[in-house]
């Protein structure tokens, strides 16, 4: 090996002072001119740490964004806020959620999903007297005394229910998938044989899978411009809650509705698949 | 009834020693479960279950009972969840600076730069081998883990309670000043300032409460331990 550094295999310019040493301690003096150590980035201050952050949001605004952010999950909060339409204890929560979710498993817990629709202002936990129950409510152990000596004991457990809050009943009637979907097929008229074609498989025995779809429209001429896949229609679709997936795409209550308004549409190759099963 | 001056205004019967010492270790274990790890369903209602006394002399420990006491009070399905969350809130934190948790280390609190494993985990381990003790091989953290530290002082608590039942009381003096020793020369060192910095992360009274209790406690048990040890200075 020569000793010359542009003997090196990669191309560089590599300087080597003489008095290098590549054992050398090259940690930074974290000590700034005033003599003072630092090193505290992002440090926040004390009253940063302890203020309460107030959303001053309405609640509508905050269920909007709440649905907007989780949007992928619209249907479970749908859901709670329709059975928490009359004061529901937990368990009877945790079993719609683990029922809408049993195909389809999420990172959120039903604690997650009842906090998050409490925080925007459409849930609120209650006794079942009715009496709210949040931090502005606490109740307050027991002063016990015991051989002269004062104690305090907890107090019994309550049963906590959710309930809907007026704003959460609001946004559950403002939930109008029909009407949403019939809006969107209107909007793109020139998609009409594409979503029936969809609908049509998935109201088959056992449905179709994202594999059957996409085999199924593909290759269609109206979505090769512009560029179009199975996915775009079945996803819009569960969106307006048209299908829903359960292992396979399956059509809902909504999506025959939606099928039966579709019922003029022409679809030469929708006749094609069904003729060659 | 045996009797032995001990160092206090009063006459200390050996019995209501070992009472107390019972009392300590009794604490310093709960104490140390508390930071060891989240709250559990079956933890969380047998503290449900445990009365608080109201008034100890202390007003730190006073207000962590009456805190917990009013957080106990106040259970629901998700509690354990929201302790979980409050458990990783205030000692795991979410920032990518040393500031940005109550981190349970006393590296952290006592190291120029705030990092973990610094000087102060290597004295500890040496005092714990010293006491022929060791952690546990599932134990992943640091030895300077403040649930750690904790379960020490329980230990030797628990030997100075069977050398007293011994009538080894030389023995006992001396746990109880190994017990003095670190407690003031580690835990009262970083332990007030990690529990300020608990009451700035904390959202619920449960672990509001626990770092005025921890707090209070190590102060009151320095008190029991110089008044015990004085004479034997």
């Amino acid at each position: 090996m020569k000793d010359e550094i542009q003997n090196l295999n990669f191309s560089s310019n590599v300087i080597v002072e003489e008095d290098f040493d590549p054992l050398q301690d090259n940690e930074p003096d974290l000590e700034d001119e005033s003599g003072e150590f630092y090193g505290e980035f992002n440090k926040k201050e004390p009253e940063e740490l302890t203020a309460v952050i107030v959303d001053s949001r309405s609640a509508e605004e905050r269920i909007d964004d709440l649905f907007t952010k989780m949007k992928y999950r619209r249907r479970v909060l749908l859901d709670i806020l329709d059975l928490c339409q009359k004061p529901q204890p937990i368990k009877s929560v945790n079993e719609v959620v683990e029922a809408n979710q049993k195909h389809d498993r999420s990172v959120f817990s039903t604690a997650n999903f009842c906090t998050a629709l409490e925080h925007a202002g459409a849930l609120r936990r209650q006794d079942k007297h009715g009496a709210l129950i949040d931090d502005e409510n606490l109740s307050k152990p027991k002063t016990v005394v015991i051989d002269g000596v004062e104690y305090l004991e907890a107090a019994e457990i309550t049963e906590v229910l959710w309930a809907a809050t007026d704003e959460g009943l609001a946004a559950l009637k403002a939930n109008q998938p029909l009407s949403h979907l019939l809006n969107m097929l209107e909007n793109d008229p020139h998609y009409k044989p594409i979503y029936k074609r969809v609908l049509t498989l998935c109201a088959q025995e056992g449905g179709a899978s994202a594999d059957v779809l996409g085999k199924a429209i593909d290759d269609d001429p109206v979505v090769q411009e512009p560029r179009r896949y199975a996915p775009y229609f079945f996803e819009r679709l569960e969106s307006c809650e048209a299908l829903t997936w359960e292992s396979t795409w399956k059509i809902t209550k909504i999506g025959t509705k939606a099928l039966e308004a579709l019922d003029g549409v022409q679809d030469e190759t929708l006749i094609t698949l069904l003729e060659g099963e | 009834m045996t009797t032995k001056r001990i160092a206090t205004e009063e006459t200390v019967t050996i019995e209501s020693l070992i009472s107390l010492i019972e009392s300590r270790a009794t604490t310093y274990g709960l104490l140390a479960r508390l930071y060891q790890t989240e709250v559990d369903e079956t933890l969380l209602h047998e503290l449900h279950a445990l009365r608080f006394p109201t008034k100890t002399g202390n007003v730190k420990i006073d207000e962590g009972y009456q805190l917990l006491a009013t957080y106990l009070s106040n259970l629901w399905d998700h509690s354990v969840d929201d302790l979980a969350i409050d458990y990783a809130r205030i000692f795991i934190g979410q920032g990518i600076d040393a500031y940005s948790a109550a981190y349970p280390f006393e590296s952290v609190y006592t190291s120029e730069k705030r990092l973990m494993m610094q000087d102060a985990r290597d004295e500890v381990l040496a005092i714990y081998r010293s006491m022929d003790l060791d952690k546990k091989k599932s134990w992943k953290e640091g030895e300077d883990h403040i649930a750690v530290e904790l379960e020490f002082e329980k230990v030797l608590s628990e030997r100075t309670l069977t050398a007293l039942q011994e009538n080894d009381e030389d023995k006992a003096f001396s746990l109880l000043s190994t017990q003095l020793n670190f407690l003031n020369d580690h835990l009262l060192s970083w332990v007030p300032m990690m529990t300020e910095d608990m009451q700035k992360f904390a959202k619920t009274d449960f672990y509001r409460g626990l770092a005025f209790l921890t707090e209070g406690f190590l102060e009151t048990d320095e008190e029991f331990l110089s008044g015990i040890l004085a004479e034997n200075e």
